[in-house]
């Protein structure tokens, strides 16, 4: 992963070339996996009952220069909906951003709006994305409680990717603000716990086996009437039920 | 021993009439399967069954470039579980697949033409590139490298599911059931990794 600040990205042409053939389809997509966008929020199931948007994040696709975060895309509107008290990330006054792709598109710039402000646009050369991209923005601007809209813009296309970020933009942060060790919400919303705390597994260990739990080897459980011993730690989740399909986690005891 | 006993204790039971009486499309008694089982599928099965499965085993033959890069890696403790469940389960997964489209007297790999794919969504999802910009990635930005990557690995699976919509053969959609629930929950566990809320 490499930071980019506002130079275009550069890519091998011979590392770009070998994508091509498998981009012909408009399947390009991506959104912002950190500082959980709204669509991440849900598919992480941090935020619940927000619909399809769960199974494909990365699906938030509309006409270039929308400014909302749903793309116009009807069945994604819950992204608009301002009233679902959506999570602030706490971040300091430089942020970076981190973007997931399913498809590499050639990428004409991204950029990033608060309000109807555009704060940043980071070139994308008209090229195919690095592995990760991650965009250091700076919103010393921008304090307090935030709603930003960041835009991947298709370079080859008319259509855009849209992720809205709702952020706490701290006074006097860090310059380098990684998220993975940003403290959470120090005055988290009163009518909800936290709500980007992914629920701690449960330790259920020998009793039904059930989604969310933390099993270590050796562990036994009752599943449909059967009982299974785990010779793999994991933490379990829907798919993964012991069964014939699973028993590189599960054998039958 | 004990698995013996029981698997007896179980046989008498079924013989006995003690329990509900099997299904008829249970398997008969082998209520113990041994780990390398591989479960079968039924004959009937048509082109969109097989390209699933073919794009699956490239897809996950790729996911696998990923995960077996973590083990030997700088990652947390639950990165490191996560990737070895993913790994172990896809592993797991192509064997048998690839059993499947055998039986079937099908490749089990898909064409080399991308092209004729690429309506279906493209393949690779994640491809060489990606694979070798991980295993170039320094220790410090290792984790989140990975993580991102997998992400949208396990992303592109759920929608290569939507293939298996137009499959006849009972268990390849049950698969595919089975494998949006699957790469959906895992993303949802990265995605906790990701924003660091584990």
């Amino acid at each position: 992963m490499r930071k980019v600040f506002v130079y275009p990205l550069v890519i091998a042409g011979t590392a770009a070339a070998g994508l091509v053939a498998t981009g012909t389809a408009a399947s390009a997509h991506g959104y912002v996996s950190a500082p959980p966008s709204r669509q991440a929020l849900c598919a992480s199931r941090a935020v619940a009952d927000c619909g399809q948007i769960q199974f494909e994040p990365q699906s938030v696709e509309g006409p270039k220069g929308l400014r909302s975060c749903d793309g116009g895309v009807a069945q994604f509107a819950v992204l608009n909906d301002d009233s679902r008290a959506w999570p602030a990330r706490a971040v300091g006054s430089s942020v970076t951003f981190m973007w997931v792709f399913t498809a590499r598109h050639r990428t004409s710039n991204w950029e990033y709006f608060i309000g109807g402000t555009r704060v940043a646009t980071v070139d994308g050369g008209n090229q195919q994305p690095e592995a990760v991209v991650s965009h250091q923005i700076d919103l010393a601007k921008f304090p307090g409680r935030r709603t930003v809209l960041a835009v991947w813009n298709i370079g080859d296309t008319a259509n855009a990717f849209y992720s809205c970020v709702d952020l706490n933009v701290g006074g006097g942060g860090t310059p380098e603000n990684p998220p993975a060790t940003t403290a959470p919400p120090s005055t988290p919303p009163a009518t909800r716990p936290p709500a980007t705390t992914a629920p701690p597994p449960a330790n259920n260990a020998g009793g039904t086996w059930a989604t969310g739990t933390a099993y270590k080897i050796g562990d036994e459980v009752t599943f449909q009437g059967k009982r299974f011993r785990c010779r793999q730690s994991h933490t379990s989740l829907a798919g993964w039920e012991p069964s014939i399909f699973t028993l590189a986690l599960w054998l039958p005891v | 021993m004990r698995r013996i006993l029981f698997a007896t204790a179980a046989a008498l039971l079924l013989a006995t009439g003690c329990s509900t009486a099997p299904s008829p499309t249970d398997p008969p008694a082998q209520a113990v399967p041994a780990a390398d089982t591989i479960p079968a599928a039924d004959a009937e099965h048509n082109a969109a069954d097989v390209m699933f499965l073919q794009m699956m085993i490239a897809h996950d033959g790729q996911g696998l470039e990923l995960t077996g890069q973590a083990a030997d890696r700088s990652v947390s403790e639950e990165v490191k579980l996560l990737a070895a469940a993913i790994d172990t389960t896809q592993r797991e997964e192509v064997k048998i697949m690839e059993s499947w489209l055998t039986g079937w007297k099908e490749a089990t790999t898909a064409s080399q033409d991308m092209s004729a794919h690429a309506s279906h969504g493209g393949l690779p999802a994640t491809g060489p590139e990606q694979v070798k910009a991980l295993r170039d990635t320094s220790d410090a930005d290792f984790e989140a490298t990975f993580l991102n990557l997998l992400t949208g690995h396990q992303n592109s699976a759920v929608e290569l599911t939507n293939l298996a919509g137009d499959g006849v053969n009972p268990q390849t959609k049950d698969l595919a059931k089975r494998i949006k629930q699957s790469r959906s929950d895992q993303v949802a566990q990265l995605l906790r990794l990701i924003g660091g809320q584990s």
